[in-house]
């Protein structure tokens, strides 16, 4: 899709060691908040790890994902838009999904509305509730608006491919990766929460890393 | 004020001054009632307190009966606690949840008659569940909108059941109904790279029909075609659901066998000639009988990087070792 | 050795310790800061801080450690610990091992003030 507005280019990936710092600690309070969300909706012992952040350039996101990645990874997508606007992806492996599963519905549930749906939903309900906090509370902390669309399960996941199909000029986008440990008396399983951003959206983060560094550092 | 001239011309007149005198306020309380979407509004502890006309049609529900009821005794039984969840998430986490039709069909079962088209047994319908936040950041209630998307469900029914028409006919061989070569070889890498992953061995069966070149030139082409729809149709049954069985060529057929070693894999080839060798194909008055040669590989996953060489050495070894049963006498199995 | 009391801000991101540290006013306050457990209950035996504020999920010496110890040095001493995970679980625990008290983080600017309107009374006229 050929753009013919007069913005500049996207920014070229310009976060600095500073933003990244500013990130892990927006990303630590992001996912504490998610923690404390998932226990108190599934009214039960929920921890989640301090997670391991990295940001790359979107051209990368496929090499990083490759060994974390397989055919049994459930992928949960939720467009959000505002200043901070992009793709969000919660991915959840098979393992997750059983322990999860039996946290979030009772045993009359789940022959109600049958185990398929019911892994749907709680893949919906779970990466909805994740995705809300983790960029929730980056536009809340930035100061940035942000407004979430419905989340939905991909069904045949996202292409991690090698292909460069629609990464040409938005390939330097700055996508977080963001990986955590999940725990349940269940269980635990890993998570992991993607954000990759639209172009303009990818400006406007900078500039507000920026801001949020000065207002702490002066 | 002058005489208005006509009867049309007084009702504009006084249509006129009614519109005049409703205050922004007004307007925006009368869209909410009168707006496309459903809309209720319940307060911190889910209660209702507004309720718009849309959503008591689309609810079968009035607005005095829904007002100063909990939303959740409003929906249907067996969806109450998904609601309550998402009521949670608004009211107690100040985060909007999402109803969606794809799971649920709907809050409260409404019967659609669709006399033409497609029957849908009920309204499906999306709801979203959205905190009401105060200046200070505190939830004071919460902002339910329902929407009917039975149009485009329909829609996505129709796309779907198009998609995997296509699919299905894409990936098949027209004759036979077997799976083509494009769909086996797309299959192949797929499984060796699960094989490697998962270290659990797969294999392939490269069948050939003896002597069919006789076959046709004897019995005719259609008795060569009736014999190759009879065989992939013995082969399907003779292997298991997640066995893959694809006409190779000309009177060639190719079996993938998933999570399966070489010594499970001549176990199903030799079950698979025997099965062929007992087959009757009818054609005209006749039964036309046939055998197959089989060559059974394993497949090569060893080489990481170069996977789609690992496919073709395997369909090599395997072809060879057809060569081989041929070799030796037709109708019969050797392995790589 | 300075009159003004003193505050120890622990966390091991510099961040969120300056989210904190810029909200205290250096006219009425000392600032210390540890970025681990160990650091802080070090400090805390050495400079016998008035006030601390304290990190739950630090990978050198976790929160809870750190509590355990500081209460240990000294049992009256004002411990407010800051969390972004408020469970109900981890409340409880802290208070328990005898926390004043569990915020939320980042620190609202009015809890903040409170906290340390508590430590020297408010401030000066």
């Amino acid at each position: 899709m050929t753009s013919v507005d007069v913005h500049p280019a996207p920014a070229a990936l310009e976060v600095t060691p500073d933003h990244l710092e500013a990130l892990q600690e927006i990303m630590n309070v992001a996912i504490g908040r998610s923690s404390s969300a998932l226990a108190s909706l599934l009214d039960a012992f929920v921890m989640l790890s301090v997670p391991r952040i990295r940001v790359l350039p979107l051209r990368d996101l496929h090499s990083h994902l490759k060994d974390l990645v397989d055919d049994e990874t459930f992928v949960v997508e939720q467009l959000f838009h505002g200043e901070l606007s992009g793709q969000g992806l919660v991915l959840f492996s098979k393992e997750g999904l059983a322990v999860l599963l039996p946290q979030v519905f009772s045993d009359d549930e789940l022959r109600t509305i049958g185990r398929e749906q019911a892994e749907t939903e709680m893949l919906l309900e779970v990466g909805n509730l994740v995705m809300s906090a983790t960029a929730g509370t980056c536009a809340e902390q930035l100061h940035g608006s942000l407004t979430f669309c419905a989340p939905k399960v991909l069904q045949h996941g996202v292409s991690f491919d090698d292909d460069d199909d629609g990464v040409e000029d938005g390939g330097d986008r700055a996508t977080l990766l963001m990986e955590t440990h999940l725990e349940t008396e269940e269980g635990s399983t890993r998570a992991l929460v993607i954000l990759v951003q639209d172009a303009h959206s990818n400006t406007w983060l900078v500039q507000a890393l920026d801001t949020f560094l000065q207002e702490l550092f002066g | 004020m002058s005489a208005p001239t006509s009867v049309s011309d007084d009702v504009l007149e006084r249509h006129n001054d009614v519109v005049h005198l409703a205050s922004p306020a007004q307007l925006a309380q009368t869209a909410l009632r009168q707006l496309e979407v459903g809309i209720a509004i319940v307060d911190a502890k889910g209660v209702v307190v507004e309720w718009n006309d849309r959503l008591s049609a689309l609810l079968r529900c009035s607005r005095d009966d829904a007002i100063g009821e909990p939303f959740v005794l409003l929906v249907d039984d067996d969806k109450r606690s998904s609601v309550r969840r998402k009521l949670k998430s608004a009211l107690t986490l100040g985060q909007t949840a999402f109803f969606s039709h794809e799971s649920y069909g709907h809050l409260v079962q409404v019967d659609v008659q669709r006399s033409l088209g497609h029957a849908v047994d009920a309204m499906k319908q999306d709801a979203t569940f959205s905190p009401l936040l105060a200046d200070d950041g505190t939830v004071i209630g919460a902002c339910i909108s329902v929407n009917d998307v039975t149009p485009q469900h329909l829609v996505q029914q129709a796309l779907e059941q198009a998609n995997a028409q296509l699919r299905y006919d894409i990936g098949r061989d027209p004759l036979t109904g077997a799976f083509n070569r494009g769909y086996l070889m797309s299959q192949l890498t797929k499984t060796a790279a699960a094989s490697r992953r998962h270290h659990q061995p797969a294999c392939v069966l490269l069948l050939d029909v003896d002597h069919f070149k006789m076959l046709n030139d004897t019995e005719g082409h259609l008795a060569g075609d009736a014999a190759l729809v009879h065989l992939a149709g013995c082969l399907v049954d003779a292997v298991r659901e997640e066995d893959v069985v694809a006409r190779y060529g000309g009177e060639e057929f190719c079996v993938l066998l998933p999570n399966t070693d070489v010594d499970g894999a001549m176990v199903t080839a030799e079950r698979v000639r025997a099965a062929v060798e007992d087959m009757q194909v009818p054609f005209e008055e006749r039964t036309l009988r046939l055998t197959v040669s089989v060559g059974v590989a394993l497949l090569d996953v060893d080489d990481s990087d170069a996977n789609d060489d690992g496919v073709e050495r395997s369909l090599k070894a395997a072809d060879a070792a057809l060569y081989d049963a041929k070799r030796t006498g037709r109708n019969r199995v050797r392995r790589a | 050795m300075s009159a003004l009391p003193r505050v120890l801000v622990t966390d091991d991101s510099r961040i969120a310790r300056a989210s904190i540290v810029r909200q205290i006013d250096k006219t009425r306050f000392t600032v210390l800061q540890a970025s681990g457990g160990y650091e802080a209950a070090d400090l805390y035996a050495e400079h016998r801080p008035d006030f601390v504020f304290l990190d739950l999920t630090m990978p050198e010496g976790d929160g809870y450690e750190a509590l355990e110890k500081i209460l240990g040095i000294d049992k009256d001493a004002r411990v407010v610990v800051v969390t972004a995970d408020i469970q109900p679980k981890a409340r409880q625990r802290c208070m328990d091992l005898g926390a004043l008290d569990v915020v939320p983080k980042p620190v609202p600017s009015d809890i903040c003030q409170k906290l340390l309107n508590a430590v020297d009374g408010g401030a000066s006229a």
